[in-house]
């Protein structure tokens, strides 16, 4: 799993790029807050567009962020999700606690 | 009925092999010709398994995952992934979506939820201080 930053005013984003699993979830999660952290976005962007793979890992580490994040008002936009990542985001109803862009 | 073909994998309860062992099943059951979606679908479930079975089987400990996976004619893939770990007490709670007993920052409860829309059965047989195994089935359509 790889991470970019793009930082363009209050707002962070980070490109998930590879395969999200147990495995690496909490070095993800450990990069992502660091850089919340520092930066304190109004919002943050979760762009899924690089992920190859993803479990329920992943839902925690969308669910984590939000968490931070909502502790400075900030919140969580997801981007890009595709199946069967964006099936497994459906079935946790992920999009009560997060905003998912439509894609056109 | 006999299986075309199988293959059993054992391995530590160490996460860096979460992407083998996915990995693996997925090469296996690519000899039945499945579409893109059912060979993520059989890695997604996969992982689940093998990711209960280290941090929930194996909590504070390592031990050994074996998974067998057979392909029968027809299309009927079945794998089952079993561990030696500390057991389930009550399987219909554990599969209860949302259900967890594992920290919420890392987990959400979801795994069995995930096995059961991606595969198209899901067993589960447990004993608290034996282990616990989780069998799935698939049914790999055959394409023109
Ligand atoms: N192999 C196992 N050994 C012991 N307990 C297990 C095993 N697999 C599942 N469980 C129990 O069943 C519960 C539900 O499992 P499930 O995979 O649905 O959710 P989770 O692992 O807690 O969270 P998620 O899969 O979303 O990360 C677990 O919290 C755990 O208590
Ligand atoms: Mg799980």
């Amino acid at each position: 799993m790889n991470l970019k930053f793009i930082q363009n005013y209050n707002e962070l984003e980070v490109h998930l790029q590879g395969e999200i699993d147990h495995h690496c979830a909490a070095a993800v999660a450990k990069t992502i807050d660091f850089k919340i952290r520092r930066h304190r976005p109004i919002l943050l962007i979760m762009d899924f567009g690089g992920v190859s793979f993803m479990d329920s890992s992943g839902l925690a580490i969308v669910m984590g962020r939000r968490k931070l994040m909502d502790s400075i008002d900030g919140s969580v936009e997801v981007r890009h999700l595709c199946n069967p990542a964006k099936k497994i985001f459906e079935m946790a109803q992920l999009d009560r606690y997060v905003t998912v862009r439509k894609e056109v | 009925m006999k299986a075309s073909n199988h293959i059993r994998l054992t391995f530590p309860s160490r996460s860096a092999n979460e992407g083998f062992a996915r990995i693996a099943v997925a090469a296996f059951a690519s000899q039945a010709d499945p579409t893109v979606e059912e060979i993520s679908e059989i890695k997604t479930a996969v992982s689940e398994a093998v990711t209960n079975s280290i941090v929930h089987g194996y909590k504070e400990s390592f031990g050994p995952i074996t998974i067998t996976a057979r392909l029968y004619e027809g299309g009927r893939l079945t794998i089952t992934i079993k561990d030696k770990g500390e057991g389930i007490d009550d399987i219909k709670q554990a599969m209860e979506p949302l259900f967890t007993t594992g920290n919420e920052e890392e987990r959400s409860g979801m795994g069995f939820t995930i096995m059961e829309t991606f595969m198209d059965k899901v067993k589960v047989h447990s004993r608290r201080g034996s282990g616990t195994t989780v069998a799935l089935t698939k049914y790999i359509k055959a394409r023109p």
